[in-house]
């Protein structure tokens, strides 16, 4: 027999041979399992040499977002009131916009901050920072589903909590309509991909050309909140009686006129009194 | 006559205001909770919030059904969040959970407060200390809101929530006096929500870990984190779901103990004190009597396994380790905890466990050098034929 025989008798054996190791492999992965827990558990040097070097870590800058990469939960887990499903919900429809700005995208006026990013959970970035030139396009305003994407007229839900987000649409040639996109989303998301490559000039410049729509003065509430204002709440769906009070002047006065506002103590409103 | 022209024009502002305010209640009122200062009119909607300056993350959504339905929900904001007078709430203060919250407190007729509560816990093993016995990194110690929320009533269980027609009936019998059907349906869901445990064993131990296993936090304070407790033969009933497992709470809050006032074992209230270690396993008097039967013989063994203190005080080179400060801390409260006996055993269980890793190595040793003869001699003796 020659080396040639040898070779087609060892490819013979083969599938023998791998049942008898498919056979022998749990014991061998046993005897590991077992040696490694009489054998390689930590013992007192490694616990405390592993404390140490957590401690110094810690006091080191790497850990400086422990708490932050930790945090997995919805809510911080010191907060008191019950949060539902409205805070979790995926947002499939959701702007690239919040992709890097978070869902708390607002952070610099004081006053309005908060107000600002409740808006956010029912308005598309686009609708207050990318204003709509006439000239340049024929926007309309309209509730897109979140999950679906349909584009409709009609409200749904209240306060808030609406299953569609109002985005700007895009009336194109030939009376075709789409969401109009101030940011291109596939350039924002290549970015994002590839950013770690760029020298930070470059992520300057992307950053520059990714925001070139924006407006540098945004949709502010007055404009909204008014009669005829840059919404059309009529064309969305609201009903009249909330038309009127989103268009009367609490929220807006309270903003605008007042550097701060006082809730009035004087007249408030039987809080000395116990409730029953 | 100038000084009733201002008066007129102040008391316009303020009525113009008070219209503003009404009208807003109007738009945004809900019958649902008591918000007479319409605060809802901006934390109903679910994505108001913010980041702060540590990059917290803030919401300051209230769904009102939720509230409502919790044990607070008979409170107004200002109850607790008092002092809040404008917008925004720049001058918003940390919720004092001691303070008075003009809610009568129906037993004494004064205003309800947790005071009682608040005062138990910052003398308790968890709270900050009281008069200058202040602790040492108060950053790391629980407040109210850690292990709190705002918990809602549910619907009874058990003994009261065995039917509808049990609740029905009980509540029929409430309402011949208390005609008030809302009224009366929180009071009862207030009794029984007293009735059950809250949390399941699961929760309670994560809870509990979320701090105790946090092996640097707690070698700060000079204890070892709670890993211990894992090795125990409870923790495995709690995995396997066993109803009435024992978790943390069973052991350290049995039965007349209150969460609020855990004490250090070395108190002489404390239930894993060695002189309560008796009433504490057998749990007499609860709804569950876990081991009744316990002799002092039982109730003084070990419970949790082991740890880190009884191995830094057996091993030869802790005077290594002296020179970290916090480990320094757990060996000088090892040496109070660990009585000469208990680092007796350590170490004898330490002696069996070397003694079992010899033994295990020469068993499989053996059995892998025999299996490799048994087949050099099968090849052998096939060879041979």
């Amino acid at each position: 027999m020659g080396r040639f025989g040898k070779i087609i008798q060892l490819i013979k054996k083969f599938p023998i041979l791998l049942l008898k190791f498919l056979y022998i492999l749990p014991f061998l992965l046993f005897g590991a399992w077992l040696l490694n827990l009489v054998y390689f558990q930590p013992d007192l040097p490694q616990v405390e040499a592993k404390l140490a070097e957590e401690s110094t870590l810690l006091i080191g800058e790497d850990h400086v977002f422990k708490k932050i990469l930790q945090q997995k939960d919805a809510a911080p887990r010191e907060h008191f009131h019950l949060i539902d499903e409205w805070v979790t919900r995926q947002d499939h429809m959701a702007p690239v916009c919040l992709t890097c700005h978070g869902t708390y995208p607002h952070s610099k006026e004081e006053k309005v901050r908060s107000i600002l990013n409740f808006h956010g959970g029912f308005l598309a970035c686009s609708v207050c920072h990318a204003r709509k030139e006439a000239e340049e396009h024929l926007i309309y305003f309209a509730w897109v589903d979140r999950e679906t994407g349909a584009v409709s007229k009609q409200i749904k839900g209240e306060y808030g909590k609406y299953p569609a987000k109002i985005f700007p649409i895009e009336i194109t040639k030939g009376a075709r309509t789409r969401i109009f996109r101030p940011v291109n989303e596939e350039a924002a998301r290549q970015f994002l991909t590839y950013k770690d490559q760029y020298t930070p000039d470059q992520i300057a410049q992307a950053k520059a050309k990714l925001h070139e729509h924006i407006s540098t003065k945004p949709v502010f509430c007055s404009d909204c909140h008014k009669k005829e204002g840059y919404l059309n709440f009529h064309d969305l769906g609201f009903a009249q009686t909330r038309i009127d009070h989103l268009n009367s002047t609490e929220i807006v006065g309270m903003i605008e006129k007042y550097k701060k506002f006082y809730l009035p103590s004087q007249i408030d409103f039987g809080l000395e009194k116990a409730i029953p | 006559m100038r000084f009733y022209g201002l008066l007129a024009v102040k008391s316009l502002v303020l009525a113009v205001i008070f219209v503003i305010l009404q009208m807003a209640s109007a738009s945004a009122q809900t019958d649902l909770v008591t918000d007479t200062e319409n605060c809802l009119f901006c934390h109903r909607y679910p994505n108001m919030g913010r980041y702060d300056k540590s990059g917290n993350k803030r919401i300051y959504y209230v769904n009102e059904k939720l509230f409502a339905s919790s044990v607070h929900g008979k409170l107004k904001c200002k109850s607790c969040h008092a002092g809040l007078d404008q917008i925004p709430h720049t001058n918003v203060k940390k919720v004092d959970c001691s303070s008075s919250c003009h809610i009568k407190e129906p037993s004494t007729g004064k205003e309800f407060s947790h005071a009682n509560m608040v005062d138990k816990f910052q003398a308790s093993v968890h709270g900050a200390g009281t008069g200058g016995d202040k602790k040492d990194h108060p950053e790391d110690l629980p407040n109210c809101k850690y292990c709190h929320d705002n918990p809602m009533y549910r619907a009874p269980d058990g003994v009261w929530g065995q039917s509808n027609a049990l609740i029905n009936e009980t509540l029929a019998r409430c309402m011949g006096c208390h005609t008030t059907s809302h009224w009366a349906e929180r009071f009862y869901s207030h009794f029984t929500h007293r009735m059950r445990k809250r949390r399941s064993q699961e929760e309670i131990v994560a809870l509990c870990t979320s701090c105790h296993e946090d092996q640097e936090k707690m070698a700060r304070h000079g204890i070892e984190s709670i890993g211990t407790y894992k090795d125990t033969f409870h923790w495995i009933q709690v995995q396997y779901g066993v109803k009435d497992a024992p978790d943390c709470i069973s052991c350290h809050i049995p039965v007349g103990y209150s969460a609020h006032d855990i004490r250090p074992r070395t108190d002489r209230i404390s239930p894993i004190n060695m002189d309560n270690r008796v009433k504490t396993c057998s749990n007499q008097g609860g709804v569950q009597s876990c081991h009744p039967g316990a002799t002092t013989q039982f109730a003084t063994g070990r419970v949790h396994a082991y740890g880190m203190k009884a191995q830094l005080l057996a091993s030869q080179n802790q005077a290594n380790f002296m020179e970290d400060e916090h480990i320094s801390l757990v060996i000088e409260r090892a040496e109070k905890d660990l009585t000469k006996s208990e680092l007796f055993h350590y170490k004898v269980l330490k002696l069996v466990k070397l003694f079992y890793k010899i033994l295990i190595a020469f068993v499989i040793g053996g059995m892998l050098v025999h299996q490799l003869l048994d087949y050099m001699a099968s090849r052998r003796h096939l060879k041979s034929r």
